[in-house]
C-alpha cells in the first residue's frame, strides 16, 4: 500500500537524516578531541523503497596511520637523544668546568713555581690550580653520574607507561571484539581510544600493528617479539641488570598470572627498540658511557703522571718525592653466577698511566689451584655497552691465559688485580672492573703541603773544580727513585734517608752506587763508588750522554755490577756532558741535599702537558696523546654527535608533519565542510519530514472521499 | 588536498614556533658575540678551539717566563758590570804597584784600596735576588755562596754553594738558562802557571828561577802538563858539554829542548829563565806546579796582603804581582765570557718574545674566525627572520579567523 510505503520512506528518511546529522554534530563536538577520526555514516538502498541500513564508520586510511606511526617512532626516539645529548654539550661549553681549562691554568702555575722553586706563595698557587683542576674532573664526572642515575628513572617510568599501555590496549581489543560482534556499526569510540593508546606505544618502541579478522590489534616489536596477542593477552617490559647495577637491561617477561606455570623473560636487544627508550638506550651506550670513561681515563692518567714523575724529584724538605693525587682503588662487581662473596680489588700500576683505557675489564677465571684460588684468567675489554673492544687487526681485544698469583697480578692495560678470597673460586667466574667510569669523581689531592712539591732533581752532578778541560755537565736524567733496602727488582741506588747507596747497601754488596766517574782519556773513563772503589772501566767513547747507560753496556775490567744489571733500573740517574773531557776530568754524582734552587724536575713537571700520556686505543701499540688532545677528541665527538642528532630530527619531524598533514586530510575534521553538511542534512530532513506530511494530507484525502 | 580546521591552526602554530626558534638562535649569537656557544654549533670547530686555547694559554705563560728571565739576566749584567769595573780598577792599582819608585808607604796605601774592592767584589758575589735568593750559590740559594775567613789557613774565600744551574723554558722548544753557578764564574779561574825547582845537584847553584815570557811558557805548560801520570811533569836541565843545557823530561825521557848555556848568565828555555852556576854534567830539577783555581776575590786578598807586608819585595814581589796580574786577567776573561753568555740570552729572550707575540696573534686570529660573530652577516640574518615571524603573527588571525559558521544561519 502506497500509505504505508509513503510512511515507512518518510520514516526512513527522517531516521537516516537524523542519523547523518547525529553523526555530523559528533564531528564538530569533537574537533578538539585528541586522536577523534571523523565518522560518516553510509546507507545502502533497499528494494522496498526508503533508505537501507545505514553504518557509521570512521573515515581512516591505514597507510596514512601506519606512516604517521612510524615518523612517530622516529622523531621520539631522536628527539629523546637530542634532548639528553645537549644537555652534557652545554656541560661541555662552560668554560666553568672546562677540563682543557684546569689543566692549562695548573701546568702555567708549575711554569711561574720553576723559576723561584724556594717561593712557597709559587708553589701555594700549584697546590690551589691542581685543587681547582680537581675540583672541575670531580664536578663534570658527578653530573654524568647524576644523569645516568637520571636516566635509570626515566627507563623505569617509561616502561611503567609502556606496560600500562600495552595492558590498555590488551582490554580495549577484548572490548573492542565483542562490541563488534554486538552491532554492526564500529565501535568508534574505542577504536580511536585504541589508535591514540598504539600511538602513545609508538612514540615509545618501534611497533608493528596488524589487525586480525575480528577487529583486534596484535603488536610486535619491529625486532619480532610480540607486545599484544590476539586474544588479549600481553607480555610486558621489565628492567634487569648484571654485574653493573646502574647498567639497565630491557627484557620481556610473560604475564600469565597462572598458578601452575612461573613467568618467563626474554632479552631484547636494545639497539634496535627505537623510539624514546631507544633513544635513550642509545644515549647510554653512544654518549654518556664513553664519555664517563673518556674523562675518567684523562683524570687516571694525569694523576698517574703527575705522581710518578713527583716521585722522581726532591722537594722542599729535601726527601724523595711523593703522590701529588690521591688516586682510589676500585672493588671488581660480580656477573650473575658468581657467588658474591668473592670480592675482587683493582688499582692501576704506578706509572703506567698512559697504558689506561677507556675500556671496562671483564675477567674470566680459566683455572683454579687446589685450594679454590685462581691461577689463570682471560681478560676481555669491553666497550661500555658490553661489546669486545676491537683491536687494530679487527679482532676482537680478548687476552687469554694471564697467569695469577697471590697479591696483585698486572694486567695488560695498566690495571693491576688481586683476588681477595683465598679459596672458594671455581672455573666460569666472571669479575667486571670498571677502573675508568666513576673514577674522576673520586680524585683528591693527597697532600696540602707546598714543600710536598719535587721540583729539584735528587742527584746532583758537579764538575770537579781542578777540571783541566772544558766539559760541562749537560743533563742529569732520573727515571727510578725506589727506595727498597730488600733490594727487589725495581729498587733505585736511592737510600731513603738522604743519600745513595754505599758498598754495603748496594746489590751484591761489593760496590756502593755509582757516584764518580773520572776521564782517563778523551775517550775512556772510569765509573767508581762513593768510596773511591772501581766500578768498570769504559773506552771507545764517542758521545758523552748518558754516561752511565755506556757503562752498563760496554764496561770491561772489572764489567758492570751483574746484582746492578738483575734489577730493573739501577742505580736509576745518569748523567750528559758537552764539552770535551781532557785526561783527569771527573764529576761527582751526589744527593742533591740543600740543592732546593734546582728546577729540573719543575720543569719536566711542566712538560707532561707537551706529552703524549692518554691511550688512543685497546691495542699495545698504539698512539698516545696529550690530555688536551683527548680532552678536544671528547668535545669534538659529543658535539659532533649532537650535530648530528639535530639534523636527523629536524628531517624527521619534518616528515613527521608530511604524515599529519596526510592523516589529517583523511581523518581530520573540517569545520567549514560539517557547516555545509550541516545545512545539507537540515534541508533533506525537512524535506523527509515534509513526505510524512504529504502522506498524512493524501490519507485524509481518501477519507474525506469515503465519508 | 582537503585541508581540516586542525591543519590550518597547528601549521601556524608551527611556522611561528619555528621562526621564534631561529631569531632566538641568532639573538644569542648576537648578544653573546659568539657564534660557537655550545660544541654542538660546530664539532670540528670545538675541537680546534680547545686546541687553539691551549696553545695561547701556554703562549702567555711563555711570555711570563721570558719577563721573569730577563729580569734575573739583567740583574745579573748589573752585577757582572760593575764586579768589570773593579777589576779594571784594581789592574790598574796593581800595575801601579810595579812601579819601582814606590814607598812601602805607598805601596801599603795601594793595598788597603786593593782591600776595598776585594769587599766590594765579594759582596757582589754574594748577591741575593728579590726573594733572598743568593744568585750565584747554584742549587744551594739558601745560604750564603762566599764566605770570607781571614784567618783561615789555606783559601780565605770559600764557596759553599754547587755548580747547579737553572733553566726557563721560552717556547715549546727553546730552554735558556736563567742562572749561572759562582763556581763557573768565580771559582773556575786559573792561577798564574807556575814551576818550581825541587833540586840540584852537588856543583849546580841557582840564583834565578822564575816564568820570563808567560805566554809562551803558559803554551808549554798547556802543551805538557800531565794530569794522569804526575811523574811527567817532572824535568831536568842538564849542563852539555856543547855549551849548551839541555831540557829532558824525567817522567817520558824526552829531550824537550837545547839552548845556549854560559855559566852564571841568565838563559831562557821555554819562557823559563834561569841564572845557574854550573859545570858540565850538572843537572838542575824542576817540576810544573799542578795548575791551579783561584777565586778573583782570593787574588785580591792575596796581593792586598802582600802588598801591605812590609818584608816583602825584589824577586817575591815581583812573583806577587805577576800572580796578581794573571789572577786578575783570568778572572776578568771569565766575567767577560759570562756577560757575553748574558747578553746572547738576553738576545735571544727578546727574540722569543717578539716570535711569541706573532704566535700569539696568529692563534687569536684562528680563534676569533672559529668562534666570534660576523656581525655584518648576523644582523643580516636577524632582520630576516625578524620579518618572517611578523608576517606568520600577522597571517594568522586572517587565515584562523575565516569560517563559514560565520556566514550561515
Amino acid at each position: 500500500m502506497i500509505r504505508a510505503d509513503l510512511f515507512n520512506i518518510a520514516t526512513s528518511g527522517v531516521n537516516a537524516s537524523s542519523q547523518l546529522l547525529n553523526s555530523t554534530s559528533n564531528n564538530i563536538a569533537n574537533v578538539n578531541t585528541e586522536g577523534y577520526v571523523r565518522e560518516r555514516t553510509v546507507f545502502e538502498s533497499t528494494t522496498l523503497g526508503g533508505v537501507g541500513r545505514g553504518t557509521t564508520e570512521r573515515v581512516i586510511s591505514i597507510f596514512a596511520q601506519n606512516q604517521l606511526r612510524r615518523d612517530t617512532t622516529s622523531v621520539g626516539e631522536l628527539e629523546t637523544f637530542v634532548e639528553k645529548t645537549a644537555s652534557l654539550d652545554n656541560l661541555l661549553a662552560g668554560e666553568a668546568n672546562s677540563i682543557a681549562n684546569g689543566l692549562s691554568e695548573f701546568f702555567a702555575a708549575i711554569q711561574t713555581a720553576s723559576d723561584d722553586p724556594t717561593n712557597l706563595a709559587s708553589r701555594e698557587a700549584v697546590l690551589g690550580k691542581a685543587t681547582s683542576m680537581v675540583a672541575r674532573l670531580n664536578s663534570i664526572s658527578d653530573f654524568m653520574e647524576a644523569k645516568e642515575e637520571e636516566l635509570n628513572l626515566e627507563f623505569t617510568s617509561q616502561v611503567e607507561r609502556a606496560n600500562s599501555l600495552i595492558t590498555n590496549i590488551g582490554e580495549l581489543n577484548v572490548a573492542i571484539v565483542t562490541a563488534k560482534g554486538g552491532s554492526n556499526s564500529e565501535p568508534s569510540a574505542l577504536l580511536n581510544e585504541r589508535d591514540k593508546a598504539i600511538n602513545e606505544l609508538a612514540e615509545l618502541m618501534s611497533i608493528e600493528v596488524r589487525e586480525n579478522q575480528f577487529g583486534a590489534s596484535v603488536i610486535n616489536l619491529s625486532s619480532g617479539e610480540s607486545l599484544v596477542l590476539e586474544n588479549g593477552d600481553f607480555n610486558v617490559f621489565e628492567l634487569g641488570n648484571d654485574a653493573d647495577l646502574n647498567f639497565k637491561e630491557l627484557q620481556l617477561a610473560t604475564h600469565f598470572n597462572s598458578q601452575t606455570k612461573s613467568e618467563t623473560a626474554i632479552n631484547i636487544n636494545e639497539a634496535s627498540v627505537g623510539g624514546s627508550l631507544g633513544g635513550l638506550f642509545r644515549f647510554r651506550d653512544e654518549i654518556l658511557g664513553p664519555a664517563q670513561r673518556d674523562v675518567g681515563q684523562i683524570a687516571l692518567a694525569m694523576a698517574d703522571a703527575v705522581n710518578s714523575q713527583n716521585k722522581l724529584g726532591m722537594d722542599l724538605d729535601l726527601q724523595l718525592g711523593g703522590d701529588i693525587f690521591a688516586i682510589p682503588e676500585f672493588t671488581g662487581l660480580n656477573y650473575t653466577g658468581t657467588p658474591d662473596n668473592l670480592p675482587v680489588s683493582g688499582r692501576i700500576i704506578p706509572g703506567q698511566g698512559s697504558d689506561i683505557t677507556d675500556a671496562d675489564y671483564k675477567i674470566t677465571v680459566d683455572a683454579v689451584n687446589g685450594s679454590g684460588y685462581p691461577t689463570s684468567v682471560t681478560l676481555t675489554m669491553i666497550n661500555s655497552d658490553g661489546t669486545p673492544k676491537k683491536l687494530a687487526d679487527g679482532s676482537d681485544a680478548i687476552f687469554p691465559s694471564i697467569a695469577i698469583n697471590a697479591g696483585y697480578n698486572d694486567l695488560p692495560g695498566g690495571i693491576q688485580i688481586e683476588f681477595q678470597s683465598a679459596s672458594g673460586h671455581s672455573v666460569g667466574n666472571e669479575f667486571l672492573i670498571q677502573p675508568t667510569k666513576y673514577v674522576a669523581s673520586d680524585i683528591a689531592l693527597a697532600t696540602e703541603r707546598p714543600e710536598d712539591l719535587a721540583f729539584a732533581a735528587p742527584i746532583r752532578a758537579e764538575a770537579s773544580l781542578s777540571n783541566l778541560g772544558d766539559a760541562q755537565v749537560k743533563q742529569v736524567t732520573v727515571s727510578n727513585t725506589v727506595v727498597d733496602a730488600a733490594l727487589g727488582s725495581e729498587a733505585s741506588a736511592f737510600n731513603g734517608a738522604g743519600g745513595i747507596h754505599n758498598a754495603a747497601n748496594a746489590p751484591g754488596g761489593t760496590v756502593g752506587a755509582p757516584a764518580q766517574i773520572v776521564f782517563t782519556s778523551a775517550s775512556d773513563f772510569q765509573v767508581l763508588d762513593a768510596a773511591g772503589a772501581v766500578i768498570t772501566n769504559v773506552s771507545g767513547v764517542t758521545d758523552y750522554d748518558n754516561l752511565l747507560a755506556q757503562a752498563e753496556a760496554t764496561g770491561s775490567g772489572p764489567a758492570w755490577p751483574a746484582a746492578f744489571s738483575a734489577l730493573d733500573d739501577y742505580p736509576g740517574y745518569d748523567v750528559s756532558l758537552s764539552g770535551v773531557p781532557v785526561p783527569g776530568d771527573s764529576f761527582n754524582l751526589t744527593y742533591n741535599t740543600d740543592g732546593v734552587a734546582d728546577n729540573t724536575n719543575a720543569e719536566v713537571l711542566a712538560g707532561l702537558q707537551r706529552e703524549g700520556l692518554v691511550q688512543l686505543s685497546a691495542d699495545s701499540s698504539n698512539k698516545t696523546r696529550t690530555f688536551h688532545d683527548a680532552y678536544s677528541s671528547l668535545i669534538g665527538r659529543v658535539g659532533e654527535k649532537t650535530a648530528t642528532a639535530e639534523i636527523s630530527l629536524e628531517a624527521a619531524e619534518a616528515m613527521k608533519v608530511q604524515s599529519e598533514t596526510w592523516f589529517d586530510s583523511v581523518s581530520g575534521v573540517s569545520l567549514d565542510e560539517e557547516a555545509a553538511n550541516l545545512v545539507r542534512y537540515q534541508q533533506s530532513y525537512a524535506a523527509a519530514a515534509r513526505i510524512l506530511t504529504t502522506a498524512q494530507d493524501l490519507f485524509d484525502t481518501i477519507l474525506s472521499v469515503v465519508r | 588536498m582537503r585541508i581540516s580546521t586542525n591543519q590550518i591552526y597547528d601549521q601556524n602554530i608551527r611556522a611561528i614556533m619555528e621562526n621564534q626558534k631561529q631569531l632566538t638562535a641568532t639573538q644569542e649569537s648576537l648578544s653573546t658575540g659568539k657564534k660557537l656557544n655550545r660544541p654542538s654549533d660546530d664539532p670540528v670547530g670545538a675541537a680546534s678551539v680547545v686546541r687553539l686555547t691551549e696553545q695561547l694559554d701556554k703562549i702567555t705563560q711563555y711570555q711570563r717566563n721570558n719577563d721573569l728571565l730577563t729580569n734575573a739576566l739583567e740583574e745579573q749584567e748589573a752585577v757582572l758590570n760593575n764586579m768589570s769595573e773593579s777589576l779594571r780598577r784594581a789592574r790598574t792599582l796593581v800595575v801601579q804597584a810595579g812601579n819601582g819608585i814606590l814607598s812601602e808607604e805607598d805601596q801599603g796605601a795601594i793595598g788597603k784600596e786593593l782591600e776595598q774592592i776585594r769587599n766590594e767584589v765579594l759582596d757582589l758575589m754574594n748577591t741575593q735576588d728579590a726573594s733572598g735568593n743568593f744568585i750565584f750559590a747554584g742549587y744551594q740559594s739558601q745560604q750564603q755562596a762566599f764566605t770570607f775567613n781571614p784567618a783561615a789557613s789555606g783559601n780565605a774565600i770559600t764557596f759553599s754553594g754547587d755548580s747547579g744551574t737553572t733553566s726557563v723554558k721560552l717556547s715549546d722548544s727553546v730552554t735558556v738558562q736563567r742562572s749561572s753557578s759562582g763556581l763557573e764564574v768565580f771559582e773556575n779561574v786559573f792561577a798564574r802557571h807556575n814551576f818550581s825547582v825541587t833540586g840540584s845537584s852537588a856543583g849546580a847553584n841557582v840564583t834565578t828561577a822564575k816564568v820570563a815570557e808567560q805566554g809562551t811558557f803558559d803554551q808549554f805548560f798547556d802543551n805538557n802538563y800531565d794530569a794522569v801520570t804526575p811523574a811527567n811533569n817532572n824535568y831536568q836541565l842538564e849542563v852539555l858539554g856543547s855549551g849548551q843545557v839541555q831540557l829532558t823530561n824525567l817522567g817520558t825521557s824526552a829531550v824537550v829542548g837545547a839552548v845556549d848555556f854560559t855559566s852564571g848568565e841568565p838563559f831562557t828555555i821555554k819562557g823559563m829563565t834561569f841564572t845557574v852556576n854550573a859545570t858540565v854534567g850538572e843537572t838542575v830539577d824542576f817540576s810544573l806546579n799542578t795548575p791551579e783555581k783561584k777565586n778573583v776575590a782570593e787574588t785580591l786578598n792575596d796581593i792586598a796582603n802582600q802588598l801591605m807586608d812590609d818584608s816583602l819585595n825584589g824577586d817575591a814581589l815581583e812573583s806577587a804581582l805577576a800572580d796578581a796580574l794573571v789572577g786578575l786577567d783570568n778572572g776578568m776573561e771569565t766575567i767577560n765570557l759570562e756577560r757575553s753568555s748574558l747578553g746572547g740570552r738576553l738576545n735571544i729572550a727578546e727574540s722569543i718574545y717578539e716570535t711569541n707575540l706573532d704566535l700569539e696573534l696568529t692563534a687569536k686570529d684562528a680563534k676569533a674566525n672559529i668562534v666570534e660573530t660576523d656581525y655584518a652577516e648576523a644582523s643580516t640574518e636577524f632582520a630576516k627572520q625578524e620579518a618572517a615571524l611578523s608576517a606568520a603573527l600577522a597571517t594568522f588571525p586572517r587565515v584562523s579567523g575565516l569560517s563559514l559558521f560565520d556566514y550561515i544561519g
